[in-house]
């Protein structure tokens, strides 16, 4: 016997239809396929846009063995997380509007018509759940702001799968209706209301996006961060004061450890070879900025301790305790003649919140890997 | 079973798949994902819109429906919808905690801000309006005046 899910089931009394359960309880020209179906076609963009820069920043920070990260291009990641960020504040209006634009089947009568149909209301609720949850979490990292005691990138990630895979669930669910309403126009107040959506994300991505595009800084104003602001011109993550690192004395050293070991002071540091490079620090949160840092080579300290060109290394901080106190650099990065333990940004020495007196920068790398108050170099 | 349903089976699966996959990663989690408290905030959001946010863009689109003349309803509407979700954007950098140690996060005065930016948003939609229901009295004027 086959199993019919679709059999309708005894509807509820009507006399519990009341308030917004009332038939027309409250119309609105916008709650049409012909606007879900346009809306959703530019939100689902967006989500997955999300979803796949997310994944990639998923992976930089946490590299599977069988993934080589390149260093080129330059600004890969800062590209690459400010799509991300721009691309998750550009869905708040999109999905907002998406949802009112659907609401009369929030109080649908009876409200559920049978098991089928109860699965896909199910379905819905946990595209909203998480759909909601990865808009707000997003948000509220950007401005730092953790109000739970969960670790964010994990459980971001692990929300995000829940939401792409009830989105595309969803998309073959309603692939006919999606078909239907896309075929048809809409009518021009609905036209209106669609051009009112483009207009918010335009809005929202103009106001916000100067965070890490420099040109567009000025118009930035509801953005976390402005590329220019911050102590030698460069925003930080991590002050020294929150990771609790003192200023180093005269006994500071810089250990290389290899197959020649050996140890270098600051004055030792600073009578090496110094190179320039311009990269940006270009933070998990969306921001980025430019520096111009002048350092050693990582991969002339590595010569000099006897390690094969592209040699993984670590490099660890002063940090006594912290996520970040430590990060790999990998073949590719290690290699790369860009890649300085520097000693100085923009003209001057760095200050203790930009890692003094040595920090990691290395291009087409997430600023959380950019290793501050560097005291150790190990290769693997 | 025809190319499309396949095609459209395969789409389901593999989104149920997807979901399944972030369910365990979240269950199995730890304290990483504490599974509860995550449970909370997923079930919060869908309170939140269902019962604070839908009723609340109810009532003020039947304000609009009562009180504005039908030609300028659609612009306003979508005034609206960019002053509402330019606020929700500014929701965090205008109550977030921030960090008084680092004054790079969060620096501009942004209640300032998101008032200039929501008076922009406002002059448009008054000259929008005021534009159609200028060419609208401008449409029915000749009309009236041959009759």
């Amino acid at each position: 016997m086959r199993l019919r899910l679709d059999r309708p089931l005894p509807a509820p009394p009507d006399a519990l239809r009341r308030g917004p359960l009332r038939e027309d309880a409250f119309s609105s020209p916008v709650h049409d396929p012909t606007v879900t179906a346009r809306l959703g076609r530019w939100l689902g963009i967006a989500f997955a846009t999300c979803f796949v820069t997310g994944l990639i920043s998923h992976y930089i920070q946490q590299p599977p063995s069988w993934l080589t990260v390149p260093s080129r291009p330059v600004w890969g990641y800062r590209v690459n997380q400010g799509v991300h960020v721009a691309t998750g504040l550009a869905c708040v209006p999109l999905l907002l509007a998406k949802l009112w634009s659907v609401a009369p089947q929030l109080w649908v009568w009876p409200p559920v018509r049978s098991v089928l149909h109860a699965i896909e209301r199910l379905s819905i609720l946990v595209l909203v759940a998480s759909a909601v949850f990865e808009l707000v979490s997003g948000l509220l990292n950007v401005v730092q702001w953790y109000p739970w005691p969960f670790f964010f990138p994990r459980t971001h990630y692990y929300v995000a799968w829940v939401a792409i895979g009830s989105i595309v669930l969803h998309v073959a669910v309603k692939a006919p209706a999606i078909a239907t309403a896309l075929a048809s126009r809409p009518s021009p107040e609905r036209r209106t209301f669609l051009f009112g959506v483009a207009a918010a994300v335009a809005t929202v991505t103009v106001v916000t996006v100067g965070q890490t595009l420099r040109p567009l800084s000025s118009l930035a104003l509801l953005a976390p961060r402005r590329p220019e602001v911050g102590p030698q011109g460069l925003p930080v993550n991590r002050t020294a004061a929150a990771a609790r690192i003192d200023p180093v004395g005269p006994d500071y050293r810089l250990t290389v450890a290899g197959p020649r070991p050996y140890e270098l002071s600051l004055a030792e540091l600073r009578a090496l070879p110094q190179h320039d490079a311009e990269l940006p620090i270009a933070c998990v949160e969306g921001w980025s900025a430019t520096g111009r840092w002048r350092g050693v080579r990582l991969r002339d300290l590595l010569e000099q301790a006897g390690a094969p060109a592209g040699s993984r290394v670590r490099v660890s901080s002063l940090e006594r305790d912290g996520l970040y106190r430590e990060s790999v650099v990998d073949a590719a990065h290690s290699a790369d003649g860009l890649t300085l333990l520097a000693l100085e940004l923009n003209g001057a020495a760095l200050t203790p919140d930009h890692g003094s007196p040595v920090r990691l920068i290395a291009p087409n790398r997430p600023g959380v890997l950019q290793t501050k108050w560097v005291v150790r170099v190990e290769v693997l | 079973m025809t190319g499309v349903r396949a095609w459209r089976l395969a789409l389901g699966v593999a989104g149920v798949a997807a979901v399944l996959f972030g369910l365990r990663g979240l269950l199995t989690g730890g304290p990483a994902t504490d599974w509860p408290v995550t449970a909370t905030w997923l079930l919060a959001g869908v309170l939140v819109h269902d019962l604070v946010v839908v009723p609340v863009v109810a009532g003020v689109g039947w304000l609009l429906a009562r009180w504005l003349p039908e030609g300028v309803r659609p612009v306003v509407r979508g005034g609206l919808v960019v002053a509402a979700t330019v606020t929700v954007v500014a929701l965090p950098v205008l109550n977030a905690p921030g960090d008084p140690r680092n004054p790079s996060l969060m620096p501009l005065d942004y209640p300032r801000n998101l008032a200039v930016v929501l008076g922009v948003v406002g002059a448009v939609t008054v000259v929008l309006a005021v534009h159609r229901r200028w060419r609208a009295g401008r449409a029915a004027g000749p009309r009236a005046g041959a009759g």
